[in-house]
Order: C-alpha cells, then structure tokens, then sequence
C-alpha cells in the first residue's frame, strides 16, 4: 500500500485534531492517524514526538505521565484552550490552502 | 498569550524530569505496537522486529525531541542575554527603574516581615485558633480593659461548661534568680498544670506539672525556658531534678520547655505551679487571674460566650447582694481568640502602614509602566522591523517579557537589600515593643514575598507595552512619523492616566501622614500631670518569701529611700507601685462616706495608687488642694490619701475634697455601707491628674486615688529619683544603694522616667515616621511622573511649538500652555485622591488623637505641598518649552 508522507506542519494540525476526541498518549495518537486514514498516512514516531513537545512548548497542548495498564506509565497529551484556538484557525487556513492548490491545479 | 507564557514557564521548571520520561514514553510505545501486532497474529520476534522497523531509530527520535528542547531552551536563554544586553546599554532607564523598584519592593518587604511575624503568623502552639482567652470588664466602673478573670470564675467554668477541652489559668510575675552571682530579674508565670497541655507542647526535656503539684508544700517546682537553661546551666540535660534558688528559695527543676514556646507572653523565663487558697476559689469579681481555654473541636467562641455569659447570670442570682452593684457597672465577659486579643491594639497601626508601603509600591510602578511606555514607544521601529522579518506577535512578547521579568529579578535582588537594611533601621522604632515583636525578622517567607511581588511587577511591565504597541500593524510603523500617530495619542492617554493615579495615590498617602503627624503633636502636647525631665526609674520585686509581712517591705523602701536622698545631685526620691506608663495599674473599689448613689449609677474602680511621701514631689505632680504625703503619714498615724481632680470632682461636685473621708467596702453584703470594721482614709490633698496608662488616653479616665507608702507597702515598688542633671548619670549609684539594703535583689527599668513615655508612644510614633518617609518617597515619585509626562509631551509637540513661536506666539503662552497641561493632568489626580482619602476614613479614624480626618489645616497644608510640587514639576518642562528655538524645531 503506499503511503504519503506528511506535509511538513500538517502533522501539528492531525495531532491537535486527534487530541479533540480526547487525552491520549503518543502511541495512541499514532495509531489513531493510521485508523482514520485507513493506513494511508502514516506519521513516523521521529517526527511525531518531536512534534509533540514542540506543540507543549508553545502551550497547545499539555501533558502528564499516568499509570495505564499493565503499571507502566504513559505519558498522556491534552489539548489546552490555546490548542483549542490553533486548531481552528489553522484548519481554516488548511481549507484556504487546499482550495487554492484545488483551482491551480484545476486550472484550464 | 498568557497561555504560552505559562507553558514557558513551566518548560523550564520540567526539563530535566521530561527528559528522564522520554526514555519511558518510547518503551510504552513500543510494547504497546508490539502487543498490537502480536495479536495481530505475529509471532513474538516478529512484532518485536516489525515494530521497531516502524518506529524508527530510537536515538533518532530521542535526539529530535532533544533538539526541539534545546532550540527552544536555546531562544530562552538567547532572549535573557538579549534583554540583559539591552538594559546594559540603556543604563539610564535600567538604573531608574531597578532603584525605583528597590526602594518600593525594600520598604514592602520590611513592612511584609513585621506585619508577618506580628499579625499573619498563627501563635508557635497547636491549632492556635481554637484558643481563647477572657476578661471581666465593668464599662461604668471604669474597668474597660485587659484581660483579667477571677479564680472563682476558673472554678465556675471547670464545672459548668461543655465547649472547653482543656482550660488554664496564669499569673506573670516578675522573679529573681542568680546570673553570675548577680541577682536578676527574670519575667515568670505561675501557671495550673492544664496550661501546657492546653498548649499541647510537650517540654524538651522532663516533664510538665503534675496536678497534685498545685497543693501548697509541692509547689515549689519550676520549669525552665530553653534561654534560661541555657544561661543558668550551659544547656546540660542533668539539669532536670537539680534545684534552682528563684527569689532565694530552693525550686526543683522538673523539665525544660523547647525553644519555640511561648504562649502569653514571648519573655517568660520559668513557670512555676500556681496554688489557690479556698478563698480565692469562692472570691468572685476579684479579678486578678489571667485565664485562657481550648475550645473543643467543633465549638466557636460564641458558644463559649453564651455558656460563660450563663454562668456570669445564674451568678448574679446566686449573690443577690451583688446583683444591683454589679449590673450598674454594666459587667460582661469578653471572649476573644488569644491571637487576635494580642495584636487588637497595634493592627489597625500596622494595616495602615503596610497599606502605605504598598501604596509607595504602587506609586514606583506607575511611574516605572510610565517609563517602559516611553521607552517601547521609543522602541516602535525595532519591534516593527523584528515583526516585519517575520517573529509572530507573540515571539515579540516573550522577548518584552523576559526582558522585564531580568529587570524585575534584578530590582528584587537590590529590594531584598534595602529591605534588609530597612528592617535594621526599623530597629529605632523600638520594634521588639510590638507585642510578639521579638520575633521579627528577615525570613524565607519575606524573601519568597518579594520574589513574588517583583514577578507579578514583571510580568505587568513586561505586557503593557505589548499592550499598547503590538496590536497594531507593522507597516503603520515603519511607514509613519512615529511622533504623531494614533499609537501616540493613545500611549498619550494611558501616560497621563498612570499620572492621574500617582498625584491621587500620594494625595492620600499625604493626607494620611499629615493626619499622624497632627495627631502626635497632640499627643506629645498632653499634659501627663507630672514632668518627667532629669528623673530616673529603678524598680524592685520583693520576693514574698524574704519579705512576707508588710513592716519587711516598708523597712526596705525607708532604708533605700534614705541612701537615695543621701546621693549627691539627687533632689528627692520616692517610691510608688505603679510608675506611669508601667503598664501594671491596678483599679480598684473606692467610695466616699455619706456618698447617695442614683439609681442606677455605677460604683467606681479608680486607679489605685501608692506612693511614699516625696514620690509625688519627685514627679513634680501638681498640688491642688491641700498638701502631699510627708513622712508623718506612716504607718500608726491617721489612714490619708490624696485624689486627683477627676475623682474628687465625681465624689464631691463643687466642693472641697479636703478633710472628707474615703472607704474601701468590706461586707460582702452591702458594698456600699460602712461596718465597723471598714477601713477610712480622709482625703489631705488634690492633685492634677496624672497620665497612668497612655498620653493619649481616649477612653473614659474614671480618675486616680492615692495612698502612702508607708500605710499601704507594696511588693512591687519603682522609685523616682528626681536628680540635678542627666538622670543617667546617677543609674550606677542608684543601683549601688538599692543592692547595698538588699544584695539579692536585683534591680531593672533603670531608666530616665522620659523613656517609659517614649515607649508608651511607640507604635504611634512608629506609624507617624513611616508614613512621613512613604508619603515624602510618594510625593517625590509623582513629581518625577509628573515631569516626565511634561518632557514626553513637549518633545511631541516640538515641531508645533516651534511653529506656533514662528507664527508670533509669545514664549508666555507656550509656557503657559505646558503648564495647563500638566495642571490639569494634577488637579484630576487631586480630586480622585480627595474621593480616596474620604473612603479611607474609617481606617485612619482610630489612629487618630484629638482631629478629625477633616481636619482643615491639614487638608490646606497638603494640597499646597503637592500643588506647589505638581506645579514645580510642570514649570521645568514648560520653561524648556518656551525656550524652543522655531528655526531649529521647524527643520528636524
């Protein structure tokens, strides 16, 4: 199957809107990536963690480490209000961007 | 923005943590793929492999994680250089501002640490709010305060009352024991057994009193404060079951208490069992006892008061005979938590002066937001090409942040030291007088308030400009003049706001230092009745074990007195019991013969007053009517006293109180007849009233009577030594002559009679210093406010000026047209202040003497000082402005 590689930026954008349904740690968000778009994109983990902490450093998301199952701890992500703000200006310009990049491509 | 900021914050304060947990982030990745695609239906390796072919290199992802963390650690710590650089190099503005704040945050954290120590901390013993302490008060007999109960009601309580686990009652006393071979006077307290437990501290050493330990025979037992533990035995645990001679008697020490306790009274040396005769247990309104309780988990003191207030009810039904007397004098029972009874008098004092602090810091603010306006308005072409390139507004807020956030943490730095030096110079305001001001000093909490307040200045400093420079759009700046454009006029505005409150800010402080000050120059013009100049104080306690019968006591104070006078540059000497100011009167019942109560009056408790003869000529009292004691009036002689002009004119309105007779009431049946048994005293002289408590005694004085020495002996005795010079001069030959009658006893208050009044004046005058210092550093800030909004002003409209000059305008109308500015500017400020001083009324009220808040000569002087700065401040600028040159305005 071929998969796509992601945009450079877009993947801030799919973790802020993964993290809308809800806290989840690293692996989940991965997975969750993968689900959605039936496996055709595919984040990799040195990209995604990285973009983690980046988004936590600027105060879009924040995080703690939680017991899960089996005593091992995860560290689980939460969408601040900030985030929250981001998400939707950027989804907006995300939809300007693919509209523009629609018409040229379209373009007679 | 202010969540970024958090987020940087508390990056910083989580790196080291987060990237120890980076190594468990990745596992729990990793075992959760692997579990994932085992039950997928791969084998064990497989997954392994598979999910590790998947996530990548591990140290890859590490090292990116690592980088995004130290780019971002990088650019904060690349912004701190940055700012520091900036700062450095406008040394002028870095140097007004961090000394501005200095001096602010320093006179805050003074006031923090006192105001800590004395009103904040909860008392050094467990769950302090749950104890209480009580007194008996007769409003109409002139008993209107302290805190004195009658052991009887300690009796009535221990039976009747269901709010109280543990209640305790004390007595200090002042006691000698042995420094060196010197005799010294050490304050002491006899206490019940449940005291310490009441306190729930247990001694660092043996044990606490046992409750047999009360019976007369077993009471000669002690324990020891760890200071006197330290001085009389060099801190050895063998101590314990040693004896210790107090007041020439042999006490066994049974413990040592911890270093920490103090409850009462912060001073106390040693504790010793306190014995009730059976009298005491029965004798009720006899108040001489302090008494405090625990309240039971759960319980408030209002049911504590309604139980007591029953009690005080079923009493009074109890002894009908008492029951008319009693009600008359309006007798009720005060029940307060033992914290807030300890600071009720000074906090009112001390609120204001921390509020005055405060209001200086907020002064130092406006006038330092005034300056960082300035400056970033200065600093418009910078930020607007930094934007430009391309940092996001809030890149550009972070970097204003962390740039006042340095100045801040520079400016506590520096605060911290003036605080430091402030509190010491505090010292000559007699701090340790405060009550628990012993305790005062410069701590952890104090710093940790400064750091505090300095942050929050920090991060306001570092958002106002952002506030008024960054919304607006880049281009606006680079393409615009920066002097005229709508950016300004706002900046403008918000200036001359931030001016606006500092005039009105120090237009109170002002009123309020005024009003103190007024009020101690009324204070220290109050007549005190006697004059203190050149006259020294020395005071004994007679211990009753070497002096049980009252002939010891009199023989004592005949022999010192002797040698006294015999002093060279001694005028006279006299010897009393309660020495004005000390702090220790007595009141007690007093009637004159043949005297017809009205229905409903109130018996009277004046001061009781003993003083051998010369005491009153020492003290230069002033004789009315009739003569003074003389050293005829002793012990075999007729009983006499004297009264002051307040009591004789209650007993006798109109006429002469000479010659008529005074009675102490015995029957406990009829306390206003006479038996014959009852003692009388006929009244030989009137004096003027002599201050006994404060100089500013606001309260109802119900006035003073007088007994000799010699007919009424004292244990607790002060003499006066009224000498031809420097009262000091003589303290070693006084010390000398009291020690050479007694050589065990030792001798303290060895002091000109002037100090005891300074002490009595302390928190007063403490009050009015300081907010003379914050209103004069107040009025100085608003000027530079003031000045400094005229000069931003007037460089704004140089080219306007010039063309107005250029155009024939006189060098008088530019003048005056600064001027109108900057005064209109002031005159806002002084009507705001006006409605703020008005609304602070209530809080000054208290500490007013004899003015009222609106007080006119006051109200004039202020408003013609900070006018006549405000005006000055205006004149430099404006002056400037009329001296514009148009041709050199007009062509920049």
């Amino acid at each position: 199957m071929a998969k796509t590689d992601l945009l450079q930026g877009t993947l801030d954008l799919l973790i802020l809107k993964i993290l809308t349904l809800g806290p989840n740690h690293g692996w989940g968000i991965s997975n969750r990536i993968r689900q959605i778009s039936r496996d055709s994109l595919n984040a990799s983990q040195g990209s995604l963690y990285p973009a983690l902490h980046r988004l936590e450093l600027r105060g879009d998301v924040e995080s703690e480490m939680t017991p899960s199952e089996n005593n091992r701890r995860a560290r689980v992500y939460t969408l601040t209000r900030a985030g929250r703000r981001r998400l939707q200006t950027e989804n907006a310009s995300w939809e300007r961007f693919v509209l523009s990049v629609g018409r040229i491509l379209n373009a007679e | 923005m202010f969540a970024q900021l958090i987020a940087y914050l508390r990056g910083l304060a989580r790196r080291r943590q987060i990237s120890l947990e980076l190594e468990e982030e990745m596992r729990f990745h990793l075992e959760q793929q692997i579990e994932m695609n085992v039950r997928r239906g791969m084998s064990l390796a497989e997954a392994r492999r598979m999910a590790r072919l998947d996530f990548g290199g591990i140290t890859q992802t590490r090292d990116a994680v690592g980088d995004v963390r130290a780019i971002w650690l990088d650019s904060v710590w690349r912004d701190i250089q940055l700012a520091v650089r900036l700062l450095l190099k406008q040394r002028a503005f870095t140097l007004t501002v961090s000394a501005t704040l200095a001096v602010c945050l320093g006179a805050n954290a003074a006031l923090f640490a006192i105001v800590d120590h004395v009103l904040l901390r909860p008392l050094p013993i467990l769950a302090p709010d749950r104890v209480v302490i009580t007194g008996n008060r007769y409003p109409k007999a002139g008993v209107d305060s302290g805190y004195s109960t009658s052991a009887a009601d300690y009796v009535d309580r221990l039976r009747e009352t269901d709010v109280f686990e543990e209640q305790a009652l004390f007595k200090l006393t002042n006691r000698s024991v042995d420094e060196n071979g010197v005799p010294t006077r050490v304050p002491a307290m006899s206490v019940t057994p449940s005291f310490f437990r009441l306190a729930h501290v247990a001694p660092s050493l043996g044990r606490i009193f046992a409750d047999n330990e009360t019976e007369p025979g077993r009471q000669t037992k002690a324990l020891l404060s760890f200071a006197l533990w330290q001085s009389q035995f060099g801190a050895d645990p063998g101590a314990v079951g040693r004896d210790l001679r107090i007041d020439g008697q042999p006490y066994t020490i049974v413990g040592v208490m911890p270093k920490a306790f103090a409850l009462i009274a912060p001073d106390v040396a040693l504790w010793t069992p306190l014995t009730l005769t059976s009298e005491d247990r029965t004798t009720h309104y006899n108040d001489v006892w302090g008494y405090i309780a625990r309240l039971k988990a759960g319980s408030s003191i209002e049911q504590a008061r309604a139980e007591i207030d029953a009690i005080s009810r079923a009493n009074l039904d109890r002894f009908p005979q008492f029951k008319r007397v009693i009600t008359d004098t309006g007798f009720y029972t005060v029940v307060e938590g033992l914290q807030d009874s300890l600071v009720k008098d000074v906090r009112p004092a001390l609120r204001l002066m921390w509020g005055g602090a405060l209001f200086v810091l907020l002064i130092g603010c406006l006038n330092v937001a005034n300056l960082v306006i300035a400056r970033s308005r200065a600093r418009a072409k910078e930020l607007a090409t930094r934007l430009a390139l391309g940092a996001g507004p809030a890149r550009i807020a972070r970097q204003l942040i962390t740039e006042s956030l340095v100045l801040a943490s520079g400016s506590a730095a520096a605060g911290l030291v003036v605080g430091r030096i402030g509190l010491k110079a505090l010292d000559v305001l007699n701090l340790q007088d405060l009550p628990r001001g012993a305790d005062i000093q410069f701590d952890a909490s104090t710093v940790a308030f400064t750091v505090a307040a300095s942050a929050i200045i920090g991060v306001f400093l570092g958002v106002l400009p952002t506030l008024v420079a960054l919304p607006t759009a880049p281009t606006m700046w680079l393409n615009d003049e920066p002097r005229s454009t709508t950016i300004g006029s706002s900046a403008r505005r918000l200036r001359r706001s931030l001016v606006v409150a500092q005039v009105a800010f120090a237009f109170v402080l002002l009123i309020g230092a005024g009003l103190l000050f007024a009020s101690f120059r009324r204070v220290l013009a109050v007549d005190p009745g006697f004059q203190s100049a050149h006259v020294l104080t020395a005071s004994v306690s007679l211990p009753a074990s070497r002096y049980p019968e009252e002939p010891a006591a009199r023989r004592f104070a005949d022999d010192v007195l002797a040698r006294l006078r015999a002093l060279p540059s001694v005028a006279t000497a006299g010897a009393t019991d309660t020495i004005p100011f000390g702090n220790n009167h007595t009141n007690s019942l007093i009637l004159p013969e043949g005297y017809q109560m009205r229905a409903g009056e109130s018996i009277t408790s004046p001061a009781r007053v003993v003083a051998s003869s010369d005491y009153l000529q020492a003290m230069h009292a002033r004789l009315i009517a009739g003569r003074l004691f003389n050293d005829h009036d002793v012990d075999n002689a007729p009983n006499v006293a004297i009264v002051d002009q307040t009591l004789a004119a209650r007993f006798w309105p109109g006429t002469s109180a000479i010659g008529r007779r005074l009675f102490r009431p015995d029957d406990p049946n009829n306390l206003v007849g006479i038996t014959p048994t009852t003692q009388t005293f006929t009244v030989i002289g009137v004096i003027a009233p002599m201050k006994l408590e404060t100089l500013a005694d606001t309260r109802e004085v119900s006035g003073a009577y007088y007994f000799p020495f010699a007919q009424q002996p004292e244990r607790t005795v002060t003499f006066a030594i009224r000498t031809d010079g420097d009262p000091t001069l003589v303290s070693r030959a006084v010390r000398d002559a009291i020690q050479s009658v007694d050589r065990e006893l030792p001798v303290f208050d060895l002091q000109p009679m002037a100090r005891w009044t300074t002490k009595s004046l302390a928190s007063r005058r403490a009050a009015m210093l300081l907010s003379l210092i914050f209103s004069g550093v107040a009025l100085f800030l608003a000027a530079v406010g003031i000045y400094g909004v005229l000069v931003y002003v007037v460089a704004q409209r140089r080219k306007e000026i010039g063309i107005r000059l250029a155009l024939g305008a006189s060098a008088r109308a530019v003048f005056a047209l600064v001027m109108r500015e900057g005064l209109v500017v002031s005159a806002v400020g002084f009507g705001l202040g006006a409605i703020g001083a008005s609304a602070l009324q209530r809080a000054f009220q208290s500490q007013l003497f004899g003015i009222a808040v609106t007080d006119p000569i006051v109200l004039v002087v202020v408003t013609g000082l900070l006018a006549s700065v405000a005006a000055a401040a205006c004149a430099v600028p404006a002056w400037r402005a009329s001296r514009i040159d148009p041709r050199v305005a007009m062509c920049e």
